[in-house]
């Protein structure tokens, strides 16, 4: 079909859409994870919270389950060297993450409040810190990590949790959850009414005003600060002062993705007040920006080496086979349009405001 | 290579997360295909007592999945964390069908069980049955891609080892689809989980007819349940003979370690009922035998002889040599100026190259290994023979067990008497609860310990798999998951215990047993 190169751009393309729909969709979950016990103060204001997403967090979810999946078999070797060298932010994220689908379907069964409290903060647990770790995880990325290959293609990792925390990687993490929590609050926007909206729009503008300082801070440290690699013509990787901002002049349209991030947390901060929808959307924009950003300044790199800069990983020497590709991009052509159709089905069918009577009528069959 | 303590731990790591995970997968299996089956007789009798049925039914489905999904996560992250040198040596093969599987199951049955949770008021009652059926479709079809994925690494078809890239490379996907483990485990696998969602069923039934409570209810889940039941585990059992057949051909040793023979016996093969497996002195002491069985099973035929331990330690041994030779030569060609005789002749013999891998355990330098060390790697092919032996029979006494139970439950679920009055055997459904559970996790060890010396069956040893961690780094995670996993266990069976008290009165709807209580006027 494809030659090995134009599958491997493909994929790479595919993981970004992936990680997109993982941030668009599981991120209002998250982001409603995050803001429950602070932005609902009673049980029915939180169990509206919860039930705006109770349909659909478990479909939501598998967008990371099929990311982590799409990476493991288009990018092996990247996946397991990955996945070891950020052992304990995996670790923790996963004890963090058991909490939530627990949470979720637990916390309405028992009509306790210190159940129904501790299952609150479980969700804000699972939540807050995958999401942080996740911007920790990609922050570091454009630090570099401490790994070489052997001549077997090993990966020998080295690496600490407390050497995972500098100031880029940590503002990475701040930048995610703020992002998340714009998004969270800005979608609960759209299914409740006004009682809560007012505590929801204080949300939104602080999540995207937090995000927006953070984003042009990371820019400016990319650009002033810190050292990128670059793969050169001759397939030598060389660190340069600011190498990360390197794809910007090699391909200047991709200018369009930070500008629609700024741009994207600008209006969500702006219509936060005003049109919900439109709050929303800008909410999208951001997050989609934002994704190609940190993807486009990477490319081809996904996880570079601090001390062996020639065994960084690529989505050139990291991929699959040409066969192996090829048979997952049929499958992903067929079924990708396939889950977006009866997705949007799913919650055209229970789209709608959730009020505090819906939930006191519906008691015993809601989370 | 990582230090024995990391791949020890990394291996309990991974054996007790995916023990605990396969607690709620089978029950979320069979429980799916079960409320589907109720909502299809609800559909098509309009009685409202079958809809009950799946809402109550779908509430214990529902504090059970939830666990599923939360476990699953953990093994999804753990090939990557902990077995990065497998991810890295067979991530071409083994990652295909975990991608297709959440592209083509995950989704569907995630996407699909909100909508049967929260959708009863917003479907109509076909749209409503249909999402009911894709939930179980689901589910069934995420078992179909993992254990196809797990199939391979007991049999690897349809793949090739690549110098360059120094791992296996998919070559056919049919090949990887139609491996015949796989089809046989499938079937095994799905079957043994309608088994334990009908022993679920029947055993809660049985307790509230023991209790004279909600009869009606309990009554019609019980004869589902019952039926559906026995056709189920007549599969497991069919499938399980199958599999016998299957490893007869393809996974000798394994096959030769569940039945402890030592030695090659003249054909028919005796079948070795019980007996106290001795690893060092390589005998079974106290077999007790029954004749030709072994042979009729393993070969369907009574002149094919089942080849003992030893004897395939020996073959063992000579694919050990090639492969030491298929090392010597990767070697020369990693340098890059091999010639192409040297290709050739690698590709002859790269199938054993698994084999010279052995010995890296023992020393780094597999082309000077001694003759001890040759002969202590081919020792290593045989898996844990007592745990295999023992864990095989506890798995088919308690399938023997349950075909039984369920047999009595069918016959006597459709008696004049009814089976409310038949305490006794009411009470043989309540205590075989924890059977299929007994079963299945045994089934596991068998299948997973008898493929040990390997993580790929021939090709990757499993001490060669691990990420470069250290022993500290699992002492942590490994502390983490199993204290996460008992208060998480203790959470859900508690919140299981108090919905199956509560029984259908937890619907609220003021027909059941509690609520007549309470309110004795309606």
């Amino acid at each position: 079909m494809f030659d090995l190169e134009t599958l491997q751009v493909i994929w790479w393309a595919l993981i970004c859409v992936l990680f997109i729909s993982f941030m668009l969709t599981n991120g209002f979950d998250t982001g409603i994870g995050i803001i429950l016990p602070f932005a609902a103060k009673t049980d029915t204001e939180r169990r509206i919270l919860i039930n705006v997403l109770a349909p659909h967090w478990d479909g939501n979810q598998v967008w990371l389950v099929l990311a982590i999946g799409a990476v493991f078999a288009a990018w092996p070797v990247i996946y397991g060297t990955a996945f070891s060298l950020f052992y304990f932010p995996l670790m923790l994220a996963l004890f963090c993450l058991f909490f939530r689908p627990l949470g979720f379907d637990y916390r309405g069964k028992i009509d306790d409040p210190r159940w129904r409290g501790f299952w609150d903060w479980g969700i804000f647990v699972g939540s807050a810190f995958p999401t942080f770790f996740l911007g920790l995880i990609i922050g570091n990325l454009y630090i570099g990590l401490p790994f070489s290959m052997d001549e077997f293609h090993r990966a020998l990792v080295s690496t600490t949790f407390i050497s995972l925390f500098n100031p880029f990687s940590i503002l990475s993490g701040v930048f995610c959850t703020s992002l998340l929590v714009m998004h969270g609050a800005s979608y609960s926007t759209l299914r409740t009414d006004d009682a809560l909206n007012n505590q929801l729009i204080r949300f939104i503008k602080m999540g995207s005003l937090i995000a927006l300082i953070s984003f042009v801070l990371m820019g400016l440290m990319l650009w002033q600060f810190m050292d990128g690699i670059v793969l050169n013509a001759d397939n030598q990787v060389a660190s340069v002062k600011a190498g990360w901002l390197n794809n910007y002049s090699v391909h200047p349209d991709l200018i369009f993705a930070p500008i629609a991030g700024l741009l994207g947390l600008a209006m969500a901060y702006l219509f936060s007040a005003k049109s919900p929808l439109l709050a929303f959307f800008s909410s999208c924009v951001a997050i989609i920006g934002a994704v190609i950003t940190a993807s486009g300044s990477l490319f081809p790199f996904v996880v570079p080496s601090s001390i062996s800069l020639q065994d960084s990983l690529t989505i050139f020497n990291g991929s699959s086979s040409t066969y192996a590709l090829t048979v997952m991009s049929w499958a992903a052509a067929f079924f990708v349009p396939v889950i977006f159709i009866y997705t949007a089905w799913c919650y055209k069918q229970l789209w709608g405001k959730l009020t505090a009577r819906f939930i006191h009528e519906n008691d015993h069959s809601l989370y | 290579m990582s230090p024995d303590d990391v791949i020890q731990l990394s291996r309990m790591q991974f054996a007790i997360t995916a023990l605990f995970h396969f607690i709620f997968v089978p029950l979320t299996m069979g429980l799916s295909f079960i409320l589907a089956i109720m909502e299809s007789v609800y559909v098509m009798t309009g009685k409202r007592i079958y809809k009950d049925m799946v809402k109550f039914w779908g509430k214990l489905f529902a504090i059970n999945f939830a666990m599923g999904i939360a476990t699953g996560m953990t093994l999804e992250f753990q090939f990557g964390t902990n077995w990065a040198y497998y991810s890295h040596y067979v991530g071409d093969v083994f990652g295909v069908p975990l991608a297709i599987e959440g592209m083509m199951a995950f989704f569907l049955e995630s996407t699909f069980v909100g909508l049967f949770f929260f959708g009863w008021n917003r479907l109509s009652k076909i749209q409503h049955l249909s999402v009911t059926w894709m939930v179980a479709i689901g589910s069934n079809l995420s078992a179909l891609w993992i254990l196809i994925a797990n199939a391979w690494m007991q049999y690897p078809v349809g793949a090739e080892f690549n110098y360059e890239t120094m791992r296996m490379e998919l070559t056919s996907i049919s090949e990887l689809f139609f491996n015949p483990v796989a089809q046989v485990k499938f079937i095994h696998t799905v079957s043994a989980g309608y088994v334990t969602g009908s022993m679920f069923v029947l055993s809660i039934s049985a307790w509230y007819m023991l209790k004279r409570r909600d009869l009606a209810f309990a009554h019609r889940s019980f004869a589902i349940a019952a039926a559906f039941g026995l056709a189920s585990v007549c599969s497991v059992i069919v499938l399980g003979d199958e599999s016998g057949y299957e490893a007869g051909q393809i996974q000798k040793m394994k096959l030769a370690a569940i039945e402890a023979e030592w030695e090659t016996e003249e054909a028919p093969a005796a079948f070795t009922l019980f007996g106290m497996p001795d690893r060092e002195a390589q005998e079974t002491h106290h077999a007790v035998k029954i004749p030709w069985l072994l042979g009729i099973i393993a070969t369907r035929s009574i002149d094919t002889e089942v080849k003992g331990i030893k004897e395939l330690v020996a073959e063992n041994e000579m694919r050990i040599r090639e492969g030491i030779h298929a090392y010597a030569l990767l070697k020369s060609l990693k340098t890059g100026n091999a010639s192409d005789l040297e290709k050739e002749s690698f590709d002859q013999i790269k199938e054993n190259l698994g084999y010279g891998l052995l010995l890296k355990k023992y020393t780094d330098n597999v082309v000077d290994a001694t003759e001890e060390q040759i002969r202590l790697a081919s020792v290593d092919t045989v898996p844990n023979v007592p745990v295999l032996f023992w864990s095989f029979r506890l798995m088919v006494a308690s399938g023997s067990w349950m075909l039984l139970v369920f047999g009595l439950a069918f016959i006597y679920s459709n008696t004049k008497k009814h089976i409310s009055d038949r305490p006794f055997i009411l009470k043989l459904a309540l205590i075989s609860l924890p059977f299929p559970w007994i079963a299945s996790e045994a089934g596991w060890i068998v299948a997973e310990m008898g493929r040990q010396p390997w993580s790929i069956a021939g090709i990757l040893p499993t001490n060669l798999s691990t990420s470069t961690l250290t022993a500290d780094d699992l002492y942590f995670s490994l502390t983490g998951l199993i204290g996460f996993y008992s208060l998480l266990f203790i959470v859900e069976m508690f919140l299981m215990l108090k919905y199956t008290r509560l029984g259908p009165s937890s619907l609220h709807t003021g027909r059941y047993h509690f609520e007549k209580l309470e309110k004795p006027e309606e």
